[in-house]
């Protein structure tokens, strides 16, 4: 991925979800997006939360998608599967949630979108 | 030393910073470069700046040297008389700029050479003051600050958002034996325990200090970790950490040293603390009893001198593997695979890993190798826990020991350095079946490693 589609992604991500920082560990690395600011539907919370997005194989595989351990139903659970990971030195939340890709348009926004379709499920 | 710096615009006023002593942590062969240009005063005095990722921890701060910039030649405006040096303000706003990429904290390095306890000059104070009072303001959040090495000693100030914040309290040296570099010489105490007697006899009169200051953690602690902790608690550890989120199964008792069956569903730590205190009291324990990654576990395994992985999947060691190459922490890793026909063992292999920041980390290698990986995730998809009713592996508690017992002598080399620079870093495998421990083929550093391209990235941005 070249520099100025990394940078073009984190823009994207930005605009569409309020906050996104390039994290990759440098250049040679796939680009890892942190979202700062994203917004949750109830009863997730708390809303907003951060997220980790690696864009391993982009566009032709979906990115990988993390979220703050932090963030649980009303019940205190998390999503269900989770796996906790140690990622750019923090630990970030893993979850099972399968969805067809690629799907158009075929954009960082519209993968975020999918991932997030996964909180539509209140438990 | 004489010093000019940028002056940039002041940000507002930070929440002023707890004093917090530091810790700065270096790779040998970084720090040999290091000291080679320092240390050679053949026309004068020399200086250069590391770059450093950052840790927190509860009582100190750790800085880990990423990267090494000698203030070059045409960048000096005068080496003055003496050792005075001076160089120009662009440097410094060059070594800013890279700081504020990198998100990294900013140290000085120069020398005073055949000082056996380094005292800072009042040029070296003042000059220091005033260039990190305006620099760590403009790197906020993170402590920059200057050191000065001596003969096996060294000392430094630091800043932080404009203000004073704390005293070096020492430079580890991270390679094979590990080295302090304290602010007084490191004299370690001649002595011996009456219980390490004849340890000490056999790795020399300063190994019991050394051992009784070392904090060990121990990643997995069934068929090979309980082992390790036993041999680690009879060596004479000062400190060990021991992480495991499970508890003890019917199935453990082939293999875990230390339980016995009035054991069955108690935690695994808590099995490890009873046999290690019964071995020695003194030796602090700390339990975590929860898998790796936890935050518990993070902020432990910050301060202690080596990792101990004894873990049964790749996943698990790969985050280890990641955790010790940010903080440069060394890392022991073992691991054993057993194949059968269903009557006969076929094969018994296993490695011992030794990882320290100058050789070459499980994911250079082919142990953890990306097709490794995929095909443990296949097996096992993350996201989803063992099937507590699966088969488990098959397991020998004699081989694991073998391997158990090399992981301690591997520690043991890191911190006394007893086997004199012949075993350091590397990969053995070992064949159960023939009993042989074999070094494997010599791995370098691999471009484009993913886990090294985290090295000394401290807790990141």
């Amino acid at each position: 991925m070249t520099p100025d589609a990394r940078q073009a992604i984190v823009q994207e991500l930005a605009a569409a979800f309020g906050g996104a920082e390039d994290v990759s560990p440098d250049a040679q690395q796939p680009l890892h997006v942190r979202l700062t600011g994203l917004q949750f539907m109830a009863p997730w919370h708390p809303s907003p939360a951060e997220a980790l997005l690696r864009f391993g194989g982009w566009p032709d595989v979906r990115p990988d998608f993390w979220i703050d351990p932090a963030v649980v139903n009303a019940s205190g659970q998390p999503p269900r599967n989770p796996t906790d990971e140690y990622i750019l030195g923090r630990v970030w939340r893993r979850f099972s949630f399968g969805f067809p890709w690629p799907a158009e348009p075929r954009t960082a926004t519209r993968a975020v979108q999918l991932w997030l379709t996964r909180f539509r499920e209140p438990t | 030393m004489r010093r000019r710096f940028a002056r940039r615009g002041v940000h507002g006023r930070a929440p002023v910073p707890e004093p917090r002593p530091v810790e700065l942590r270096i790779a040998a062969d970084l720090f040999a470069r290091v000291r080679g240009h320092v240390e050679d005063t053949r026309r004068g005095e020399e200086a250069g700046f590391l770059l450093c990722g950052l840790g927190r921890s509860p009582d100190h701060d750790l800085l880990v040297v990423r990267e090494w910039i000698p203030i070059p030649d045409d960048a000096i405006t005068s080496r003055g008389t003496g050792p005075m040096l001076a160089w120009s303000a662009d440097f410094n706003a060059r070594m800013l700029v890279r700081a504020d990429e990198l998100h990294a904290a900013l140290v000085l390095v120069h020398a005073h050479p055949g000082r056996r306890a380094p005292v800072p000059s009042l040029d070296d104070t003042r000059y220091a003051s005033q260039l990190f009072t305006i620099a760590s303001r403009m790197l906020p959040g993170r402590p920059s600050g200057a050191i000065i090495l001596g003969d096996g000693a060294a000392t430094g100030a630091f800043w932080q958002d404009g203000r004073r914040v704390g005293a070096l309290r020492r430079v580890r040296v991270v390679g094979v034996p590990l080295r302090n570099w304290l602010p007084q010489p490191d004299d370690a105490i001649d002595r011996a325990r009456p219980r390490l007697n004849r340890q000490t006899l056999a790795i020399g009169p300063r190994s019991d200090a050394l051992l009784a200051r070392a904090a060990v953690a121990v990643i997995g602690v069934c068929g090979g970790g309980s082992h390790v902790c036993q041999q680690l608690a009879h060596q004479g550890l000062g400190r060990l950490v021991v992480i495991d989120g499970d508890h003890v199964e019917e199935s453990n008792l082939s293999r875990m040293v230390g339980a016995t069956s009035k054991d069955l569903g108690a935690l695994k730590t808590t099995v490890m603390r009873r046999m290690i205190t019964a071995i020695d009291r003194s030796i602090a324990v700390q339990e975590i009893p929860k898998r790796f990654p936890c935050e518990d576990a993070i902020a432990a395994l910050k301060s202690v001198d080596v990792i101990v992985a004894c873990v049964d999947s790749f996943a698990a060691r790969e985050q280890i593997n990641l955790f010790c190459r940010r903080y440069l922490v060394p890392l022991v890793d073992i691991g054993m695979a057993i194949v059968t026909n269903g009557e006969q063992l076929v094969h018994a292999r296993g490695q011992l890993v030794v990882v320290t920041p100058d050789s070459a980390c499980l994911r250079c290698g082919p142990l953890l190798s990306d097709a490794a990986l995929a095909a443990e995730q296949i097996e096992r998809p993350r996201g989803y826990d063992r099937n507590p009713n699966a088969p488990g592996a098959p397991q020998v508690v004699s081989m694991n020991g073998t391997l158990a017992s090399e992981a301690a002598n591997a520690v043991l080399d890191l911190i006394t350095g007893y086997a004199g620079g012949v075993r350091g870093s590397g990969w053995w495998t070992y064949d159960g079946r023939r009993g042989d421990l074999t070094p494997f083929a010599s791995l370098a550093v691999r471009d484009g490693c993913p886990a090294c391209a985290e090295q000394a990235h401290g807790d990141g941005k």
